[in-house]
């Protein structure tokens, strides 16, 4: 396992700066949303009415299972959970993902690796390990500022729900990671294959959501939102057990996948 | 007997319909330096690829050290002792040097990690981003020689470095020569296979169309004369039977190339008056004009026979400096293949 763990640590050292900005923008996002719940509860709306006058598309998409926007852990799924964590955050991190073998390939450097008894699949399985901490990293750093911000207006979350949409959560972006790194191995242009992979992301994001309740939602199975609810999670505490070992499977398949395109695929 | 340090049969490479290399067939022995020219474009890259399993071949095979490209676990372990060096290496550009070694150290190892810095020295703790051109070729050296490797196998080595430390960079090479370390290098410029080579392989449009010994080579050489007279000058005057090429330049100047004594030369010339005349060691661009003329390549003296077109690929360096055996840095233009039948071209007098 060695040589992986090098190929990770260096890959992950190169991308610490870039976590880090991550991490501080998400953890102010977090700090925003939180920052106005109260405003937001006292305001003179019925949000229950408001949910129901969104188009039913939207609801899926933005709103998840969530009815109740007056407490706080219905708004972070609504605000944080289903929007910021599963579109944005995974499309981050299927982009960012999306040159871990191409940016090498793209720029030549991974010649210099290759030419050295390393496999393509351990350089391929290195490359994806350097992305775990960084999921890590950006996981708990929300969770506590959500735990923090949560605190601070005197409102309570139920901490083991949190953890359990963050355990299910973070899953979720490895699966984004996955994807990404798929992506980098078919591509041989970095952008091309951050586009790909942020396309896949956003793609089944949207395809979960326009399929719901048609005729079509068959399709919706193809998207890994389908096997994560935050408000199910958060609000009501269920696991989907299921859901997550289809996360967990597809992280697996996908990485193989990508180890074995890169296998026999030529290097430039 | 240790397996051959690369053999190559049949190897051929297309992208779709373009050729890379086709049906290459070549044996580098160990313990030498094996040149492989070619001029740009003629797909020495794409051989040097294919030999170090980066490219999959579209047919045959190549093996290293033994171990054939295609038995993943074979080549998997013989790659501890092999050595790479690619044409215009990148690096992480904001890990420094000795991080950039540290990773490939903990990869490949690095006993002679220091030595050699020594000898090639870097701003180790600078990022790699600012490393000149000719720090990063360094950088590349250290790292293809770190960890002792039995081949090294380099794509144009030394572009980007400049003269002094190319010819520490030759001395170099003899040495791990002599310690018995493979080496198989890529290059257009010509003199650098004079002055490096102990044998050399000619690349063009993707074939190989001759394998010699560099002393082989430069025995066939003969010398090559240069005479200008206000008269003017009859071809016909100079078809010795030493006369290998003979040509009239475009400022009405006699070009020669001559083998064996100069009776005959020195008879012919009593019937000009005579402006300037020049003796000289023929350069090995020369050589190799000889040699596409009158080599026993079908092929080459099949193409040579072609418009000015196919002639420019004939490999040339062509740059002035060549006599001194240092050829001149390292731009962009350095070392560009030549049509070596334009004297103009290549600048020689």
């Amino acid at each position: 396992m060695i040589d992986e763990l090098d190929i990770a640590l260096f890959e992950f050292n190169q991308r610490r700066r870039g976590i880090l900005i991550v991490s501080v923008l998400l953890v102010a996002t977090v700090g925003l949303t939180i920052a106005v719940f109260p405003s937001f509860g006292e305001a003179d709306v019925d949000f229950a009415e408001l949910l129901e006058s969104y188009p039913e598309e939207f609801q899926t998409a933005f709103v998840g299972s969530v009815s109740d926007l007056s407490s706080l852990d219905g708004y972070l799924v609504v605000e944080l959970y289903q929007l910021v964590w599963l579109l944005i955050v995974g499309s981050y991190f299927a982009y960012a993902a999306g040159s871990l073998v191409a940016g090498e390939v793209d720029r030549n450097s991974a010649e210099l690796v290759l030419v050295r008894p390393i496999s393509r699949t351990r350089f391929v399985l290195g490359k994806f390990l350097a992305m775990l901490p960084a999921v890590i990293i950006v996981d708990l750093l929300v969770l506590a500022a959500v735990v923090v911000g949560a605190g601070l207006i005197d409102e309570e979350l139920r901490l083991s729900r949190l953890l359990l949409v963050h355990a299910v959560g973070g899953l979720y972006l490895i699966d984004c990671v996955a994807i990404g790194l798929l992506a980098s191995t078919v591509f041989k242009r970095v952008r091309r294959a951050q586009g790909a992979a942020i396309g896949v992301v956003f793609g089944t994001f949207l395809l979960d959501s326009l399929t719901t309740d048609t005729d079509y939602e068959f399709l919706g199975n193809l998207s890994l939102t389908r096997y994560i609810d935050p408000g199910e999670l958060l609000v009501l505490g269920n696991v989907d057990w299921g859901g997550v070992a289809v996360l967990v499977a597809v992280a697996c398949a996908v990485v193989v996948l990508a180890a074995e395109v890169f296998e026999r695929r030529d290097l430039s | 007997m240790p397996s051959p340090a690369i053999e190559i049969e049949g190897l051929t490479k297309f992208y779709g319909d373009v050729r890379g290399v086709e049906d290459l067939d070549l044996t580098v022995p160990r313990g030498k330096l094996f040149g492989f020219l070619g001029p740009n474009g003629a797909g020495k890259s794409t051989a040097i690829r294919l030999i170090l399993g980066f490219l999959n071949p579209s047919a045959g095979t190549a093996r290293v050290l033994g171990a054939p490209i295609d038995d993943k676990a074979a080549f998997l372990d013989v790659r501890q002792h092999v050595g790479h060096i690619p044409s215009d290496p990148q690096f992480y550009d904001e890990v420094t040097g000795r991080k950039t070694l540290d990773y490939f150290a903990s990869l490949s190892g690095d006993e002679r990690r220091e030595e050699l810095l020594e000898r090639f020295s870097v701003p180790l703790d600078r990022p790699v981003r600012a490393y000149s051109r000719g720090n990063r070729q360094k950088l590349a050296i250290v790292q293809a020689f770190m960890h002792d490797p039995k081949l090294v196998v380099m794509d144009e080595p030394t572009s980007g470095l400049d003269p002094l430390v190319q010819q520490e960079f030759y001395e170099f090479l003899s040495q791990e020569r002599d310690r018995g370390v493979s080496v198989f290098f890529s290059t257009h410029i010509l003199s650098e296979v004079r002055q490096v080579c102990d044998r050399v392989a000619i690349i063009r449009e993707g074939r190989l169309v001759a394998v010699e010994d560099i002393d082989d080579l430069l025995d066939r050489s003969g010398k090559v004369v240069t005479f200008s007279s206000p008269d003017e000058i009859s071809l016909a005057d100079f078809a010795f039977d030493e006369t290998i090429d003979a040509r009239i330049e475009p400022d009405g100047s006699l070009r020669l190339v001559i083998s064996g004594n100069y009776d005959a030369l020195v008879d012919a010339l009593e019937n000009y008056r005579v402006e300037d005349l020049e003796v000289r060691e023929t350069a090995i661009e020369d050589v190799f004009m000889h040699f596409y003329d009158a080599g026993p390549e079908g092929e080459a003296r099949q193409d040579n026979e072609g418009e000015t077109e196919t002639q420019q690929e004939t490999v040339t360096d062509g740059e002035p400096a060549t006599d001194t055996g240092v050829s001149p840095d390292a731009g962009p233009t350095n070392g560009e293949v030549r049509d070596p039948t334009d004297d103009k071209a290549g600048g020689r007098k």
